[in-house]
């Protein structure tokens, strides 16, 4: 019996490994390196085939020896085709370059949506080019954030912030991945812009729910954007000019070393206003202004740098850093005559000096670091580790002296320190194993530190010639939360048949401020209705242990003061229901339609009023940590409806979504939150017009946003200081008027009316041509072109006792060009 | 090339189509609400009324004319003062106020009230306000500490609301712990008798036209220090009158409390979803009160 059995065992083995045999490699794009996603690569005649991963990565196992024809295809480029031995001792590693191909008549498109269609589990799921990001018309250029803002299921809150709302998510539930690695805060100016320099990006992959067991800690949408790795045949670069900022990009091969070989991306942003403004004060303004300049400017600097290993390895490191400096510096020295009279009485003056030093030095940024290891240890699996350290900071320095230059005093001296820092240490170990055919099991486990540190300082020293100097030194708050996380997590994709596929995958994670371990159990299923036409289906749970202390009606999103959940509360969690349809033409034109139900749990709604108190002793505000939190219930549900067109002279989507989200907590019953929209129609179109230029749109049509209506005046009584006396003039009564009245605004039900309807059409034309040095591409683009005007919000004012309202606009119409240059 | 001119025709076409900026009238569709200030007093120097008002709307005038009127002077630099009549737009005039209790109902009936204010650079003309209070004219109604009393309204469109009180007993203080003198910068100790929730304490000295000293009494704390006690006072010797009051739930929670408003505007202040003590069927307070008097000599020494 023991004989069979290992016979049998044997045979198994031996019919995995022995007679079967597997090839694996890289498709990569020829001019430039760059590997290409969801190729499809089959062996001609057979069922054995495989598409690239978003490494250009491929596998194909289970192939009985012999020789085929390997042809690799994906539309925008020419197919390969290629006779390959497959057997005992023969190359096992076939790596390829594809060179791109235009359709004559057509844009050139790069498409991989039909092996996507067919491979992708992932519902919600869209890649965006950085050819669609640039192409659509945004506010001054172009940012993959209000890209994304386009999509269904995706809301924005306004004009002036790029953050996403995702089905009913707020924008610290989403899942901010530069290159695999967490983002905190991913914004300029405020939130107008995101961080990531358009240039840079290779691809944005988002999912709007529904996402897999490997990503974890956020309950909303992910968003991973992946950059260029770098040309690794020759150099190239490009400079771009808008009206906000410069923006300059080299790429190009490592020199070679034995084995080593790689290629490096490095790319810089920054705004220009300032130097202009500068250089214009120091030739013809007054010296008053040059002492000051002009305060603000933004930079982003990101690299990247990958190293292959043999055939087996790379390292990549990649870094990002990116800060808004606001700066106001003012030095004056100062003489002056002091007149007074002496003892004989004459008048008399002494020369004084002094000096008055102001330094007002306010930045917020990133910081992204990550080393990452790819190893392949064999066709079938694969190896990824990351060591990363991500850190955002916000801080304010403010430092004020006045110093008496005769005597080398300084009289008064003013401190002011306040930031806010997010340190986020990660090491994370992925493998992916393509058992065979039918099984690709995904596993790995990570470890994150997170520190947050949030202070409030204040030091002034005064100085009294008699008595010499006097420190006061005050700390208004200081939070510093250290918190660590272990999570581990597997998935395994089934292809259950031909028609159905399944995903199921757990996610276990241990919080240190929190007692027991979090399941989040994950469940996507393809059914394949007909060969272009699927359905789908998404079961998830997600948690969050971090949470913002952000007002939850703000209309602008500044910042992101992210904190831990505290221990005495329960981690935040979300289900997910998702449920789909998708169909794809001949012309890899995509339909889909969604429906979504989310339902969230453990919620906090920060207690604003009772973040700050005044101090009995000095009168001074001081802020309380924050942790006096409202539990909150929400849920989301809605329809998404989707039309992508990948291919010919008109290329774009339209998207309409119907969305319903509504908050519970013990202070407001069931309101509809800020960012809720029942309705929205977006719609991104590129035009291809002939001799090089091409017409781009971006169409906005929505519902407004929820606000707290005004429905009326009434009088609030109130005790008053005076007991005067009011006559009845027909009995001669009196009575005492000890009660006043203030006349107050009585308002609605929290968020019960909405704002008039949002509406906006931005246009941009663009022009290409080609150089002896590269290409030059001008654009110029109008947006909000029929100056719709877009409430903001209401102000409002008594006129005459009768109680008015203004509504503050979005954008006005607004013109933007700008220039880039490829060489 | 014909393509591009056409798309940036429309595109100039639109530049010149401005939006316009306005401000706009408050319109909304929300009923008003009846709003009622109504108070059982046992303070001598308040008598109990009910006021019965409502809120208007957003864009509506608070004050409306009622009539202008010419009246001779008897004697005087003119013949002839002017008056302009006006009330409340908020007030319902003729409402129909009860107030029961164990002991029976009571009919508070309108009476009407007026404040005269001259006009600036004019004497002879005159802003005349006038408000209505619901009193009881009959003189019957006579209010016991302990006894609850409920409050029915019918307001002229048929709106009914409905409230009850119970009036607090009558907040005594150990009158043995006062001193028959105090001096001025010492400390005064107030000790309550009975444990009564809700309470305040009012210092006075016969000079001085406004409450001097006050201090609200936290839920059930029963006595309280001033310390270094001063009120002003223009001789050397006073009368120092000590009143406390005692209020019930309602009232404190009415005027008392603090409270966090919302926001909406920061032109036009807070706002509130209209505040309601224990109201049915509208908004305000229908609360009672209770008091007691003593006084002691007041007089001043110099700050040691």
């Amino acid at each position: 019996m023991k004989k069979i059995l290992c016979i049998i065992l044997f045979l198994m083995i031996g019919k995995l490994f022995g007679d079967n045999f597997s090839i694996n490699g890289f498709v990569r794009e020829d001019k430039t390196g760059e590997p290409l996603f969801y190729v499809n690569i089959f062996l001609q005649d057979t069922e054995f085939g495989a598409v690239t991963n978003n490494e250009g990565y491929y596998v194909i196992t289970g192939i009985p020896e012999g020789t085929y024809n390997l042809i690799i295809s994906i539309i925008g480029y020419k197919d390969i085709k290629q006779k390959i031995f497959i057997g005992e001792n023969s190359e096992s590693r076939h790596d390829f370059r594809l060179q791109e191909s235009a359709v004559q008549g057509e844009t050139v498109t790069v498409t991989a949506e039909r092996t996507k269609f067919k491979e992708s589990m992932d519902l919600s799921n869209l890649s965006i080019s950085t050819k669609e990001i640039k192409s659509t018309p945004g506010f001054i250029e172009a940012d993959v954030f209000r890209t994304i803002q386009m999509l269904p299921g995706v809301q924005s809150l306004n004009d002036f912030t790029s953050a996403l709302y995702v089905r009913g998510s707020t924008p610290d539930q989403n899942l901010i991945l530069l290159d695999g690695i967490t983002v905190y805060n991913p914004y300029h100016v405020g939130g107008m812009f995101s961080t990531f320099n358009t240039d840079a990006i290779k691809e944005a992959d988002f999912s709007a729910g529904g996402f897999p067991a490997k990503y974890g800690g956020r309950m909303g949408s992910v968003l991973n954007i992946i950059n260029r790795e770098g040309n690794t045949e020759e150099f190239e670069g490009n400079a771009n000019i808008s009206l906000l900022s410069t923006k300059l990009l080299v790429e190009g091969p490592l020199p070679k070393w034995n084995t080593l070989k790689g290629s490096f991306m490095l790319a810089g942003r920054r705004t220009y206003f300032d130097k202009i403004y500068n250089l214009g004060i120091k030739l013809f303004g007054e010296e008053e202004l040059q002492k000051v300049g002009f305060p603000y400017h933004f930079y982003d600097l990101s690299g990247k740098i990958n190293l292959d290993i043999g055939k087996n390895h790379r390292l990549t490191l990649s870094s990002f850093l990116g800060d808004d400096v606001f700066r106001i510096n003012y030095d004056d020295k100062r003489t002056y005559f002091n007149h007074y009279i002496d003892e004989n009485g004459e008048i008399m003056s002494a020369q004084r000096r002094s000096r008055d030093y102001n330094n007002f030095d306010w930045k917020w940024g990133n910081r992204v670091n990550s080393l990452t290891w790819r190893w392949i240890y064999s066709p079938q699996l694969v190896f990824k580790t990351y060591l990363a350290e991500s850190r955002f900071r916000f801080s304010i320095d403010y430092d004020s002296f006045h110093e008496d230059l005769n005597r080398d005093i300084k009289t008064y001296e003013y401190y002011l320190d306040i930031f806010d820092i997010v340190q986020d240490n990660s090491f994370r170990t992925e493998a992916y194993w393509k058992a065979n055919e039918k099984h690709r099991v995904t596993t790995g486990i990570e470890y994150k530190n997170i520190n947050m540190d949030l202070g409030f300082f204040i030091k002034q020293t005064d100085y009294n010639y008699d008595d010499g100097y006097w420190t006061n030194r005050d700390t208004i708050l200081s939070m510093k939360q250290n918190s660590y996380e272990y999570a581990g997590f597997i998935q395994d994709k089934i292809d259950i048949s031909n028609l159905l596929t399944m995903q199921i995958g757990v996610r276990v994670t241990k919080h240190s401020l929190h007692d027991k371990l979090f399941l989040s159990p994950r469940f996507n299923f393809k059914y394949m209705l007909r060969e272009n036409l699927s359905a789908k289906l998404s079961l998830g749970k997600y948690h969050q242990f971090i949470t913002t202390a952000n007002p939850q009606d703000e209309n602008f999103r500044f910042i992101d003061i992210w904190l831990n959940i505290p221990e005495d509360k329960k981690a935040s969690s979300a289900y997910h229901t998702i449920l789909g349809m998708e169909y794809l033409t001949d012309k890899d034109n995509l339909f889909r339609v969604e429906t979504f139900y989310k339902d969230f749990d453990n919620l906090l709604t920060l207690k604003q009023e009772e973040s700050y108190r005044i101090d009995d002793n000095d009168g001074m505000i001081r802020f309380d940590e924050f942790n006096e939190f409202y539990d909150t219930e929400a849920y989301s549900y809605g329809a998404e409806l989707l039309f992508k067109k990948n291919r010919g002279r008109f290329t774009g989507w339209l998207g309409y979504t119907y969305s319903v989200t509504k908050r519970e907590n013990e202070k407001w019953n069931y309101y509809f939150p800020k960012y809720d929209r029942t309705h929205t129609l977006n719609g991104v179109g590129n035009i291809a017009l002939g001799k090089n230029f091409q017409l781009n749109t971006a169409l906005s049509l929505a519902s407004g946003n929820p606000y707290t209506p005004i429905l009326g005046k009434y009088e609030r009584w109130r005790e008053t200081d005076y007991g005067g006396y009011i006559i009845d003039e027909e009995s001669g009564a009196t009575n005492s008027t000890h009660y006043g009245s203030e006349i107050m605004l009585y308002s609605g039900a929290k968020n019960s009316a909405r704002n008039p309807a949002y509406f906006r059409l931005d246009l941009g034309l663009t022009h290409r041509k080609e150089t002896s040095y590269g290409s030059r591409e001008w654009y110029f683009q109008v947006m909000n072109v029929t100056n719709h005007l877009n409430t903001l919000f209401y102000i409002y004012d008594r006129k005459k006792n009768k109680v008015e309202k203004f509504g503050v606009p979005m954008f006005p119409v607004m013109p933007t060009f700008g220039i880039r240059f490829e060489f | 090339m014909k393509y591009y001119i056409f798309y940036f025709a429309v595109i100039i076409f639109f530049l010149f189509n401005c939006s316009e900026y306005r401000w706009e009238k408050v319109t909304t569709d929300a009923e008003n609400r009846v709003n009622i200030l109504g108070v059982i007093s046992m303070d001598s120097t308040i008598n109990s009324f009910v006021k019965v008002h409502r809120t208007i709307q957003p864009s509506d005038n608070d004050k409306i004319i009622l009539r202008y009127d010419t009246t001779a002077y008897d004697t005087g630099a003119y013949d002839y003062y002017y008056e302009t009549v006006r009330k409340l737009n908020y007030e319902y005039r003729d409402s129909e106020v009860i107030i029961s209790s164990s002991d029976g109902d009571y009919q508070f009936f309108p009476v009407i009230y007026k404040y005269k204010r001259e006009f600036k650079n004019d004497n002879n003309a005159y802003r005349v306000m006038e408000e209505v209070m619901f009193e009881d004219t009959l003189g019957i109604f006579k209010p016991e500490a302990g006894r609850n009393y409920f409050l029915k309204i019918t307001t002229p469109n048929g709106k009914v609301v409905t409230a009850e009180t119970t009036v607090p007993e009558v907040p005594k203080i150990d009158k043995t712990l006062l001193p028959d003198t105090l001096y001025t910068y010492d400390d005064l100790n107030i000790h309550f008798l009975d444990n009564l929730p809700y309470k305040k304490i009012t210092l006075s000295t016969k000079n001085t036209n406004h409450r001097g000293e006050e201090k609200v009494m936290s839920e059930n704390q029963q006595y309280y220090t001033f310390e270094r006690l001063y009120l002003y006072i223009r001789s050397d010797t006073d009368t120092l009158n000590i009143k406390t009051t005692a209020y019930d739930k309602h009232y404190f929670d009415y005027f008392m409390k603090d409270r966090d408003d919302e926001v909406i505007s920061f032109m036009l202040g807070e706002s509130d979803h209209g505040l309601n003590v224990g109201i049915e069927g509208g908004i305000g307070v229908f609360g009672s009160i209770a008091t007691y008097e003593t006084q002691i000599i007041y007089n001043y020494r110099n700050e040691e």
